[in-house]
């Protein structure tokens, strides 16, 4: 994988690239399908990112001491 | 009588320590003070060859912390401070005053300005003699390392100006300042450099943190709570972003990231097993072609494939150890989470396991990476029928609108485009998501940072594609009829329309 270098920060666009990409290809129906098997799992992980920003009290009592 | 202002020395272990030792505090002692340590090494690295012993500098940190503290110890503590400075190149004291003269030629005097490799402000005090540090990094190696939460400092060598790029460390004294002052007084000086907002010094931070009553005496200063460093970062007019570590569904690298990319400081809360508590502030990463992580969130956990999964490395101001200090990545297991490794100035491993996340952002800066990651969540839920979940990478930062225009003036997007990003009004801050599919660039989101949680973040006509194959794929799976109702259930009614209207 290539990404950001040093001395071109990533929110410089690149040119537009034709690299071949190996992407998979379902037709609809397919395609349809595993995405009703994904929808629980996706739904589940938005669930628990939602969770994990809560910040509890024992967090902001911890003491920093060393 | 000003001949005696300084000595330029040769770079060697017993010029070095001696010149950071004081009557409380001979060069033997020194030697086994950890960050002494630490900084010979780092310096020895950098390719020191030569040191100026500036040989009274008064220093505006330590003289708040002289009186705040010490000047009201029976002891006489010294008010002033030295200074060393280091060179990659030879000095000698004919050199330096020709230098400081100005009467080297331009091009020998531009030579040893452009060998300056930065400064280290030795304090007259017992055992935390070293002051406040400002050093240059290591080199990028390739373009690997990436220390993105720097500013350019000047120093003044006898009115010589002396740049470099760095970011000033000190380690704790223990009586005004805890490794959490220390960690925030490093951050706080990237915030003002960012935001124009306030830079106190480690007395002040202290004093500030212990308007929020914790128990206990406040100075001698051994710890603060998470609280009180929320309550400090407030009180210099930035908020305090705050993500709980110890939750398994956090990519805690790509959120570091996320923040260091814009050069926000980040600073990290961590557990020592036998130690305790301990909070350093990260500076850097270290980026790799390839994945070097199957994960960043423990087995069983859930996250989107991010770009933290290629940073094999973080750097940080770490007052036990020193400036710029390697952190290895380790990443988390079934049975651990992630760990960050270093090692002390005797090379001696530990690790650490991260608690808590502070990052000091501006107040417009509201909506955070997990708000923008349970988007891209939703989103990565359909790519997966066009890409395995190995070869898909989200890159999610902060960015200004203003770097992110500079970047498309240059950039090989159509005239038309351009014009649209380059003549619209945007927002101050947004969060950049870039999609790659095995390493190529595909497609790209923006959203507007400075907007609420409960809104649909990303701006209109801000979803580039980059790749036209891709683009054609994903567009003919978005508007087929079979696939509307189970797209509307995993992305929402919304980003589907959105994504349609921006194809």
């Amino acid at each position: 994988m290539t990404g950001p270098k040093a001395e071109e920060p990533s929110n410089t666009p690149n040119p537009p690239t034709e690299a071949k990409l190996n992407l998979r290809q379902l037709n609809p129906k397919d395609f349809a399908a595993e995405l009703d098997q994904r929808a629980g799992e996706v739904e589940e992980a938005v669930a628990r990112i939602e969770a994990a920003k809560v910040i509890r009290q024992d967090i902001l009592d911890m003491e920093i001491s060393i | 009588m000003t001949r005696g202002a300084f000595q330029a020395l040769p770079f060697s272990s017993a010029n070095f320590f001696k010149h950071l030792s004081n009557t409380h505090c001979n060069p033997d002692e020194v030697a086994s003070n950890p960050r002494a340590g630490y900084l010979l090494r780092y310096l020895s690295t950098l390719g020191a060859r030569s040191m100026v012993v500036e040989r009274h500098y008064t220093d505006g940190d330590y003289l708040e912390d002289f009186a705040s503290y010490y000047v009201r110890c029976h002891r006489p503590y010294g008010r002033r401070c030295r200074r060393l400075h280091f060179f990659s190149c030879d000095l000698d004291d004919a050199k330096v005053l020709a230098l400081v003269l100005g009467e080297l030629k331009a091009d020998e005097a531009l030579s040893v300005q452009k060998s300056y490799l930065g400064f280290v402000v030795v304090r007259p005090l017992p055992s935390a003699v070293v002051g406040r540090t400002v050093l240059k990094t290591y080199p990028d190696d390739g373009g690997r390392r990436h220390y993105s939460v720097l500013l350019t400092f000047t120093a003044h060598l006898f009115g010589t100006p002396l740049h470099i790029q760095s970011l000033p460390f000190q380690e704790q004294d223990t009586v005004l300042a805890a490794c959490a002052t220390v960690a925030l007084w490093c951050a706080f000086h990237k915030t003002h450099d960012l935001f124009d907002t306030a830079s106190p010094r480690p007395a002040e931070i202290t004093r500030t943190a212990n308007r929020v009553l914790k128990g206990g005496r406040p100075i001698p200063s051994h710890s603060l709570t998470i609280e009180q460093m929320c309550h400090v970062v407030s009180e210099v007019g930035l908020e305090p972003e705050l993500i709980d570590c110890t939750s398994s569904d956090v990519p805690l690298v790509s959120l570091a990231y996320g923040h260091l990319m814009m050069g926000l400081p980040v600073v990290l809360g961590v557990e020592i097993p036998g130690r305790g508590r301990h909070a350093i502030t990260l500076t850097g990463f270290s980026l790799r072609t390839n994945r070097v992580h199957a994960q960043e969130v423990p087995i069983g956990a859930k996250s989107i494939p991010m770009i933290g999964l290629r940073i094999d490395e973080l750097y940080a101001h770490d007052d036990q150890v020193g400036p710029f200090s390697r952190l290895v990545v380790v990443a988390p297991t079934a049975t651990e989470p992630l760990i960050l490794r270093t090692q002390n100035a005797q090379g001696k491993q530990f690790d650490m396991y991260p608690l808590v996340m502070l990052v000091p952002v501006y107040n417009k800066i509201r909506l955070t990476f997990l708000d923008v990651k349970k988007w891209l969540t939703r989103l990565t839920g359909v790519l997966l029928g066009f890409a395995q979940e190995t070869s898909i990478e989200w890159d999610l930062h902060l960015v200004t609108s203003n770097e992110y225009k500079m970047g498309i003036k240059g950039s090989s997007l159509s005239r038309t485009e351009r014009e649209i990003f380059l003549l619209r009004a945007q927002p101050r801050f947004l969060w950049q998501a870039i999609l790659r599919i095995d390493g190529e660039q595909v497609f790209e989101l923006l959203a507007d940072a400075t907007d609420m949680e409960r809104s649909f973040p990303f701006l209109n006509a801000s979803a580039i594609w980059r790749h036209a194959q891709f683009r054609a794929d994903v567009k003919q799976q978005l508007v087929a009829p079979a696939n509307q109702a189970a797209l509307a259930r995993i992305l929402t009614p919304r980003f589907l329309d959105y994504l349609k209207r921006n194809i």
